[in-house]
């Protein structure tokens, strides 16, 4: 599946792109969140994962130009986190259109799991 | 002539008679007593006013002798007076005591005196009796009071309507300097400061028509010059036709009051926080500066307007100092402020009731924090939080990529060596999310979500969680449940979180010796749910059971290195527990095994929300 990382943490992402590349799948980075809007507009993705805490432009920012423009609906978005579980601005994104927030730090294999719910069935 | 004589001594007779009837219906008519005896003091004759005032009529009276009516103490002056009467004298206006027939003492006057014959020798005697218990009361008030106003401490004084001083008391004396005598007849303006002497035509202006004045805070002057913080009470003296005659003062110094509570004054004043005063129906009654900042409203606006009058939510203020009123005290109760230009600031309140000496509720006194400040250190925990947490992600995400083989297969040796790696990133983890936790809870910031929770759902996902992963270790993992159907009103994601804390303890407590065992058992018990979660493992021992809530103590210190626990989930748990409205606590003979019961409440009523709101 095609997967787009948005997140500042280029560890992170370096980590994540070779484990869904080396689990099969396409994954393209950005790591910041305009960049990652920019790609969005040439680009399409089964899942885009979204890191909410980034420096200037943060994930919220990141939905919030999606839902505006309105491709949110086009998107299955899961946002990632390191804060602790019950904070507003994950009730914020969920109503935006986010599909699900999930807290950092999470296994590659368990996020894999859970985002091949919305691979396209071809 | 004969028959002229007839008529004379007819119409004597008819005068005699006519003279008769009126001198007993004056006699009936009288409210004093009168009384006649005969010389032996047997009395003959008892009006009206004799059987209202001693008790006995007429009949059963006449013929008894008069001593009845002498207390014991009285009878040997009795016997003195009876002489003195047939001496022939009369005898006014003694006073003395009489008993009545229900055996209760009054104040009378006496007035005796003889009754003779035509030829002139005292046969009787007659005797008018006045009751003056209420005249006697009436002194007796007088003087108490007298010297109720010469012991005050506060100055006395009377006036008359053009401020002549007529009456100056001890406490005058002393709070001013002048004796009595000094200032008779003199206007009371000698005590008035120079700019205030016009107070004195105010006053008695106010008190002529009709109206008293209390607690009048003003200034006076001693007559050695010193002005003195005072506070007058002002009322009309009035005679029985209810003019006024003369003008009564009571004078407090209330200097030292005065410079206390300017003391207490400067250091509200100088807060940074909004403090107010409220009234028991919401007025406000006293404000600082800092409320007069912070509303842009002045104080003359703020005082006696309604408290809720200054919020974006009115509403929530008003449910706000209801609930200080209910319960006594409220602690950060949040509220936003609405300044008059618009702009806003977010406050947390603690309010309190102030009471009378009495215990009677006045008001409540509310603090405001300025909610800013306090949210800006929650920001710096959760940067914190996300900073720590940031680089566990890679870590822990290679060491996945390693033991899973995609940078091609390891070594037994390797892959252990990354087992050790994940194994502390994630005992990192918990340690971070574990001490954020106690922080919050601590400080009363963890928040708490209550929603319906189906419980079949709940223990089902238990079970999927811990099931298959403990049964690969060969534990075996077994639900008794007598919940089925049933829902609870609380936090799930918590409730959760405090199993999962205990079933971790219970992990590393089972022993294969021993058997692998984790029992939950859950089932309702007077309206509320109970959650017992039980392993057959070592049992910890009666006097480290109490120790075992305290933050990072662990039963078994070499259990931490093995374990990985941080040593503050139970603390936590508890934490968690109190706040849903429930309990924990631990049962175990410190030899075959340990339970951990869960006491929660069924719906959110119980849960004391205070902190969960923030």
């Amino acid at each position: 599946m095609k997967i787009l990382i948005i997140d500042d943490n280029k560890d992170l992402t370096k980590m994540f792109k070779q484990y869904f590349t080396k689990t099969g799948n396409t994954c393209v980075v950005s790591n910041d969140g305009p960049s990652g809007l920019l790609i969005l507009q040439s680009q399409k993705f089964e899942v885009i994962i979204l890191d909410l805490a980034m420096p200037d432009f943060s994930g919220k920012d990141v939905v919030e130009e999606l839902r505006n423009n309105g491709k949110i609906k086009d998107n299955n978005i899961v946002c990632l986190t390191a804060s602790s579980p019950s904070n507003e601005e994950e009730e914020e994104v969920i109503a935006m259109g986010v599909k699900k927030v999930l807290r950092k730090p999470i296994d590659p294999d368990v996020l894999l799991d859970f985002i091949k719910q919305f691979e396209a069935k071809s | 002539m004969l028959s002229e004589n007839k008529s004379n001594l007819q119409d004597a007779d008819y005068l005699l008679q006519v003279n008769n009837a009126l001198l007993s219906s004056l006699v009936e008519s009288s409210d004093d007593a009168i009384i006649s005896k005969s010389l032996d003091g047997t009395i003959t004759s008892w009006n009206k006013a004799a059987e209202t005032m001693f008790g006995y009529s007429a009949n059963e009276i006449i013929g008894k002798p008069i001593s009845l009516l002498v207390p014991k103490e009285g009878q040997e002056e009795f016997a003195s007076l009876m002489e003195k009467i047939k001496q022939d004298q009369r005898i006014k206006h003694f006073e003395t005591e009489r008993i009545r027939k229900d055996g209760s003492i009054i104040n009378v006057s006496v007035t005796l005196s003889p009754i003779k014959s035509r030829d002139g020798k005292i046969i009787g005697l007659s005797k008018i009796v006045r009751n003056i218990s209420e005249r006697r009361k009436n002194e007796e008030e007088r003087i108490k009071l007298a010297s109720i106003v010469e012991s005050s401490d506060d100055a006395i004084l009377a006036m008359d309507l053009n401020g002549k001083i007529v009456s100056w008391n001890r406490g005058a004396v002393k709070m001013f300097g002048y004796e009595e005598k000094e200032l008779m007849g003199k206007s009371v303006q000698i005590i008035y400061p120079s700019e205030r002497t016009d107070e004195l035509i105010e006053i008695i202006h106010r008190l002529k028509s009709g109206s008293r004045i209390e607690h009048f805070e003003t200034e006076r002057k001693r007559k050695d010059g010193v002005t003195i913080d005072v506070s007058l009470s002002i009322s009309p003296i009035k005679n029985k036709k209810g003019e006024i005659i003369e003008i009564a003062k009571i004078i407090r110094d209330i200097s030292g009051q005065k410079r206390t509570s300017a003391y207490a004054r400067s250091l509200i004043e100088a807060s940074l926080d909004p403090l107010v005063t409220i009234s028991l129906d919401g007025k406000i009654t006293d404000v600082n500066e800092a409320t007069v900042k912070v509303t842009g409203t002045y104080r003359e606006e703020l005082i006696g307007s309604d408290f809720s009058n200054y919020f974006t939510e009115p509403q929530k203020a008003r449910e706000g100092y209801e609930r200080v009123f209910k319960e006594g005290f409220v602690t950060d109760y949040p509220l936003t402020i609405h300044h008059s230009s618009g702009t806003t600031t977010d406050v947390l309140y603690n309010a309190s009731v102030y009471k009378n000496d009495k215990g009677k509720v006045l008001g409540a006194f509310a603090a405001a924090r300025n909610a800013t400040r306090v949210r800006q250190k929650d920001e710096f925990s959760t940067m914190l939080t996300h900073e720590l947490k940031t680089p566990l992600a890679p870590i822990i995400g290679y060491c996945k990529m390693f033991t899973q083989s995609l940078f091609g297969s390891l070594t037994e040796e390797q892959i252990d060596a990354i087992h050790v790696i994940e194994k502390n990133a994630r005992r990192l983890e918990v340690l971070i999310n574990d001490i954020m936790d106690a922080r919050k809870l601590d400080m009363g910031r963890m928040k708490f979500k209550i929603e319906d929770i189906s419980l079949d759902e709940f223990f089902k996902n238990l079970d999927s969680s811990y099931k298959l992963v403990l049964e690969d270790k060969g534990i075996k993992f077994v639900t008794k449940l007598l919940t089925n159907g049933i829902t609870i009103q609380s936090d799930e994601t918590r409730i959760r979180q405090v199993l999962d804390n205990i079933i971790s303890n219970s992990i590393n407590a089972v022993t294969k010796d021993r058997g692998l065992l984790i029992e939950i058992h859950a089932y309702k018990q007077n309206n509320k749910l109970i959650i017992s979660i039980r392993d057959n493992g070592c049992g910890i021992p009666l006097e480290k059971q109490q120790e075992l809530f305290k933050k990072f103590y662990q039963v078994d210190t070499s259990l931490r290195r093995r374990t990985g626990g941080t040593g503050l989930g139970l603390a936590i748990s508890r934490g968690i527990m109190e706040k849903l409205g429930g309990s924990i606590s631990i049962e175990s003979d410190g030899k075959t095994g340990t339970t951990v019961h869960l006491t929660l409440p069924m719906n959110r009523s119980i849960i004391n929300n205070t902190e969960a709101m923030i």
